[in-house]
């Protein structure tokens, strides 16, 4: 199992009323799971406790094994590092650094990561362009174009292949597709989606849009699975599904 | 991390290096400071080193130490030969050498004395002069010039040369009559000597001799007052009374056999009878001069310090102003595997690299500003600039100033440290 935590609690703030606590949660490897639920229920925060950015007030966590409430802070920055790609909805790349410099930026920080790219391609470099192909972003030109200056849509395509390089045993995508139109989004997805699949990569999905869950392995309702979002009334969730 | 780090300061390398330069301008400002005022307490001390006593007319010592070594202000009055005989008699003295002053040629001063000037002439810890080719004058119209008046003026041994009254170009009194010609070039020495003209007593006072024909129409006093000349006229003035006595003299250099001896020999000639005189040692002198600067160099070192604090508070004000627009990028580094500690060094050592590269830069610069502005520091206030080796007193301002640089650097890395806490992972704008 990837993924598995239970009977997790998470404050914000120390002895305020919890975010999310949350009975049970599980991912296979290779699962691909989309969590949805409405805006400002917790699920960023959540994804920051998988992250191991940070750290549960109660209950346990493990990932691939090991728990990551009994680790230390410096000891989550380094698993991370290792095991865990992430995705955000925006804003995903390192404005001073190139294309090929941004999806090679994991290797710097994990020398596993480094390894395991460079036991596919003869050097870093090359790994990204291949990443970066496989997603559909090979052109020369985009390759050698500042970063802010791409569109958002190749944007998050950079972001993907920095999030899978090196192979990580877990992706985590943070509403990558909520700022792309939906022709956009449909490529996006199937793309992340296929290579996911191919690596054997955990993918855990975070989205308004329950309307995307056909095209994934399982689906979890994040407000269902969250005991302390069930107690206030419940607005009916404002889905941005203009589409 | 210092790869990341670099490429995100040459992002921003406008305000990166504004930010540098307005560092190493403060940096060199206060090394500057502390390198001039060291220069010139060294360079004032070295050119004094043999000599333990000085002997003139009575005025201020500072003014009589000024004027008789490094030719600053106006020569003193005038002393009688008789004087110079007393003093050079006492069983104490070793050695006594009189000197002249007052006239200049093209801007250099020129400076009446014997051959034993040359013998007994100590600087920087006791070297003593050496001629680079040629011999020490002989009569009274040949001359010996330092190095600097040699290269100023294009002169080498065996030219001749017309010495004037007054100073620069603008003389009138041009003796025609009574060329010099000069017989060596001394050795550098990194003193005063360097822009001395020497010319033998005689040869001084013949050239007052041919000035007081030719000069009809000349006014003592003029120029009064600047530097040099003036109170030279006066000097005439007071020698036109005893044409019969060899020389007038304007000062005496003495070294002892002992240096016990110092005070003894400056009472005896303090209450000589003969005539007005004072002695001063000049160490003590110096001393007396340093106390006197000392406020001035305090207030110099002060701005200094300030500017150096206006410098790294703009380090931080830039710093600070970038750092809202950073914790997205900071954000995106912690999804990567950077901890906080990895982001607040990411900040702090930017401050640290700024400072370092800002510093190194004052330093190169003020070398620079050195070696382009010695010669003028030299031609206009006498003041030797050695170019050295940093001295530990600058080493250590230098590290006071990195090491500020760094704890400016640390604030904003708390304050990012603090916010890749607060953010958790979620990318904010
Ligand atoms: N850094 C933070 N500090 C304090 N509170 C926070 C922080 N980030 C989020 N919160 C609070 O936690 C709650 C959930 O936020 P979170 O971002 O996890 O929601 P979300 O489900 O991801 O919403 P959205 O779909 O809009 O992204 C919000 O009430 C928010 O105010
Ligand atoms: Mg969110």
């Amino acid at each position: 199992m990837i993924v598995d935590l239970a009977d997790l609690r998470y404050a914000w703030k120390n002895g305020a009323r919890p975010l999310i606590d949350i009975p049970r949660l599980t991912a296979e490897v290779g699962e691909r799971v989309l969590l949805w639920g409405p805006s400002g229920s917790g699920k960023s925060t959540l994804l920051g406790l998988l992250g191991g950015v940070l750290a549960a007030q109660h209950g346990r966590l493990r990932l691939l094994g090991q728990d990551l409430a009994r680790m230390r802070g410096v000891q989550r920055d380094r698993f991370r590092a290792d095991y865990i790609g992430v995705i955000f909805q925006l804003f995903n790349l390192v404005p001073y650094l190139s294309v090929v410099e941004n999806v090679t930026l994991p290797c710097r920080f994990s020398r596993h990561r480094k390894a395991r790219a460079l036991h596919r391609s003869s050097s870093l470099e090359r790994e990204a362009i291949r990443w970066l192909t496989a997603l559909e972003l090979s052109d020369r030109e985009v390759l050698e174009k500042p970063v802010a200056e791409l569109s958002v849509g190749q944007q998050q395509r950079v972001a993907a292949a920095r999030a899978l390089i090196g192979a990580p045993a877990l992706v985590l995508a943070d509403e990558p597709t909520s700022a792309l139109d939906a022709d956009l989004k449909e490529a996006f997805l199937g793309l992340l989606l296929a290579e996911c699949a191919r690596e054997g990569t955990t993918l855990l999905f975070v989205s308004h849009d329950h309307s995307l869950l056909p095209q994934f392995d399982r689906g979890v309702d994040f407000a269902a699975l969250n005991r302390a979002q069930a107690q206030p009334p419940r607005d009916p969730a404002p889905q941005r599904r203009i589409a | 991390m210092v790869g990341l780090a670099l490429k995100s300061l040459r992002n921003r390398r406008f305000t990166a290096g504004l930010t540098m330069l307005s560092i190493a301008l403060s940096a060199a400002l206060l090394i500057g400071v502390e390198r001039l005022r060291h220069e010139s307490q060294r360079s004032f001390a070295s050119t004094i080193s043999g000599t333990d006593l000085i002997v003139g007319a009575r005025s201020g010592p500072v003014h009589l130490l000024l004027s008789s070594v490094f030719h600053i202000g106006s020569p003193t009055n005038a002393i009688s030969w008789d004087s110079y005989e007393t003093v050079a008699a006492l069983p104490a003295t070793a050695w006594a050498v009189p000197i002249s002053l007052g006239d200049s040629h093209r801007g250099f001063p020129v400076v009446g004395t014997t051959a034993a000037y040359f013998e007994h002439y100590r600087y920087a810890r006791g070297r003593g002069l050496t001629l680079g080719e040629g011999r020490i004058f002989g009569s009274a119209d040949e001359a010996v010039i330092g190095v600097e008046v040699a290269r100023a003026l294009g002169y080498r041994s065996g030219r001749s040369m017309v010495l004037s009254h007054g100073t620069g170009d603008v003389s009138f009194q041009r003796h025609e009559e009574a060329p010099f010609r000069v017989t060596a070039v001394l050795q550098p020495t990194g003193t005063p000597v360097d822009r001395t003209v020497f010319v033998s007593l005689e040869g001084f006072d013949a050239m007052h001799a041919g000035m007081r024909q030719g000069a009809a129409g000349y006014d003592p006093l003029r120029g009064f007052g600047t530097r040099r000349s003036g109170a030279g006229g006066a000097g005439h003035a007071g020698r036109g009374g005893q044409e019969k006595a060899a020389v007038a003299i304007t000062a005496i250099l003495v070294g002892l056999k002992s240096r016990a001896a110092a005070l003894q020999v400056q009472r005896f000639v303090n209450e000589y009878a003969g005539e007005p005189l004072a002695a001063i040692l000049p160490a003590a002198t110096l001393l007396e001069l340093w106390s006197v600067t000392r406020v001035a160099e305090r207030a110099l070192l002060t701005i200094a310090v300030f500017v150096v604090a206006v410098g790294l508070i703009g380090m931080l004000t830039t710093l600070l102003t970038k750092l809202e627009e950073r914790r997205r990028e900071m954000a995106i580094l912690r999804s990567v595997g950077a901890g906080p500690l990895h982001v607040m060094a990411l900040v702090a050592g930017e401050a640290v690299f700024l400072t370092v590269a800002g510093a190194s830069l004052g330093v190169v610069l003020l070398y620079a500003l050195l070696l382009l502005g010695a010669p003028a520091l030299q031609a206009h206030f006498g003041l030797f600039v050695e170019i050295a080796w940093p001295s530990g007193r600058e080493l250590g301002i230098l590290g006071l100033v990195l090491g500020l640089g760094c704890l400016v650097g640390l604030v904003p890395g708390y304050r990012i440290y603090r916010f890749t806490l607060a953010d958790g992972m979620t990318v904010r704008l």
